[in-house]
């Protein structure tokens, strides 16, 4: 099967979707989630809560031939694990600034060869313009090809994660208030825009069922 | 050598004391209520001949917020002593006295006075229909009537058709021993400033489990900043092992945390209050005084009460502190990955 696509998760599909075979996720598990909640209640006390829920996907493009034929078409049941924190402080902002980070068992967006686990989607200040933010106004929080000590990685827990989110918002208000689009002032090191020569390998969407 | 946990925070109690000013129940506020608390006791004390009234709650205590609302008053019937209590009269009969006299005194004076027994568990409701702050809605009065409890401290109050006991003079002793004798009067500081926290909070706390709690930890003469510090700390130990108990030892329940939070919860807004005072202290005592008093007004959550600062101060302030912070503290985990130094991009 090709990529996947989230046409809409609030519509309801027409047809059934189909449970892909011996469909466990380790995002789901109690204990995945322990370790990477770790630190969490101490340093955001009642801030961050978390769902665990369903996802319709689709296939973009027609399955193999060999898929066609059991499940051609037919919508995927893929879960997604969500965190909202309620308000980061973010150095600058005189409010708090609600965020959502989102672990995809079937990433619809592409991860660029990275593992669900390491590369979530982040969500916050919605529209808000930014040098650095996926066409879906997902945060670009770290350079997909840097190694893995310049990423922020399932190790690293989501204490950190919301660190480099607080840290990130803050940049993005300094650009914006010293001129935005195209010159404004980027604090600190980021990394030129597009896909490195010769990463194409690693710019397939999704995971293959 | 000092280290930055020695030093004062230079700007944030000047930001508090400002702040508790916004708050504070201005005079003739305070005068009208007491005028109109002054009115029942004395109808009361018309009433039930030879009884003895007292005073409770925020104005008798002396931390009552603006807007001010209500008052508290209560009266010790000495000719119910032998007929009501525990196994003997319920406490209806002496509210509707209570209330038929109030009603015949009052009505001259306020035209819209209204008062309620039917459906009112402790105590007699007397709306004035007429607000003591301007702007607000009405200005009430919560009567209990009383009896003397022979056998033990306190007294007996009302608990719908039974009675309860409970030492509320008592409690204003305290209080007032604690304002007066042991902090110099900034017990009731600390606690104005924890009661508009509490408010603009999703009120996880009564006020006087509030006041009780502070009895327990502001002892002697403190500042704003170590009044809430100690408080925060206290609070979040004390319900950590439960509900608070009567301070006076007299009431059977302890002091009921709000109905719709789990004391986790509760836990929860104390532990985040305590993060961002230890934040805002860190600011201050780092020279950065708009960074510290952000994080108090996120804290409090009422720019009236107490305003952010200049958005341009605050975000000069922020860059110049992000270039000189100190390098990344270690993980909170040992068996962490340091945190990463990122580099944002887009595709």
């Amino acid at each position: 099967m090709g990529p996947l696509t989230d046409r809409s998760p609030f519509v309801k599909p027409e047809v059934s979707p189909v449970v892909a075979a011996g469909d466990t996720w380790e995002g789901a598990s109690i204990g995945w989630q322990y370790e990477l909640e770790h630190g969490l209640r101490m340093k955001w006390p009642g801030d961050v809560r978390s769902v665990l829920g369903p996802r319709w996907v689709w296939p973009a493009k027609q399955p193999s031939v060999t898929d066609r034929f059991e499940r051609a078409e037919l919508p995927v049941i893929g879960r997604v694990l969500t965190y909202h924190h309620a308000g980061l402080p973010v150095l600058g902002r005189t409010g708090l600034v609600p965020v959502t980070v989102e672990f995809h068992q079937y990433p619809t967006y592409d991860s660029y060869g990275l593992p669900w686990h390491d590369y979530p989607r982040v969500f916050a200040d919605p529209g808000a313009a930014s040098k650095h933010r996926m066409p879906d106004d997902a945060l670009c929080l770290y350079f997909p090809w840097d190694p893995p000590e310049r990423r922020w990685r399932y190790e690293n827990g989501l204490v950190q994660l919301f660190d480099v989110v607080a840290d990130h918002l803050h940049k993005e208000l300094w650009w914006r208030h010293t001129g935005g689009d195209p010159d404004g002032e980027w604090p600190g090191e980021d990394a030129e825009h597009g896909v490195p020569d010769g990463s194409e390998q690693f710019t397939r969407g999704g995971i293959a069922l | 050598m000092t280290s930055d946990n020695d030093k004062k925070p230079p700007t944030l109690n000047r930001v508090l004391e400002e702040a508790r000013r916004n708050i504070e129940v201005e005079d003739d506020e305070l005068d009208e209520a007491r005028d109109r608390r002054d009115k029942l006791r004395s109808v009361l004390a018309k009433e039930f001949a030879e009884s003895t009234t007292y005073v409770n709650g925020s104005v008798a205590h002396g931390d009552a917020l603006t807007p001010l609302t209500d008052v508290d008053v209560g009266v010790i019937v000495a000719e119910a002593i032998d007929t009501h209590g525990p196994g003997k009269e319920g406490p209806r009969g002496l509210m509707d006295r209570a209330a038929n006299r109030i009603r015949e005194e009052l009505k001259d004076d306020y035209k819209r006075l209204s008062v309620t027994v039917e459906g009112q568990k402790r105590s007699v409701l007397v709306r004035f229909g007429d607000p003591v702050t301007p702007g607000q809605q009405d200005f009430t009065a919560d009567v209990i009537v009383a009896i003397e409890n022979c056998s033990g401290a306190g007294l007996f109050i009302p608990n719908e058709d039974s009675w309860d006991r409970s030492h509320p003079v008592g409690h204003t002793g305290m209080v007032r021993t604690a304002n007066k004798d042991k902090t110099g009067y900034t017990y009731a500081k600390v606690v104005r400033l924890l009661k508009h926290w509490n408010r603009s909070n999703g009120k996880p706390l009564c006020s006087w489990n509030i006041k009780a709690l502070a009895l327990g930890c502001i002892t002697g003469r403190v500042t704003m900043v170590e009044g809430l510090q100690t408080w925060f700390a206290y609070a979040h130990a004390e319900l950590g092992k439960g509900e608070t108990p009567d301070p006076a030892g007299v009431a059977p329940e302890p002091i009921h945390i709000n109905e719709a939070m789990t004391m986790s919860q509760v836990r929860d807004k104390l532990a985040k209050a305590s993060r961002q005072l230890a934040q805002a202290i860190e600011y201050d005592v780092a020279g950065y005084p708009a960074l510290a008093q952000n994080e108090l007004a996120q804290m409090f959550n009422d720019k009236d009460m107490l305003p952010p600062p200049d958005e341009t101060a605050l975000l000069g302030e922020s860059r110049r502190y992000d270039n000189h912070r100190r390098p990344q503290a270690p993980a909170v985990i040992a068996s962490r990955p340091a945190a990463p130094s990122v580099r944002p991009w887009a595709p």
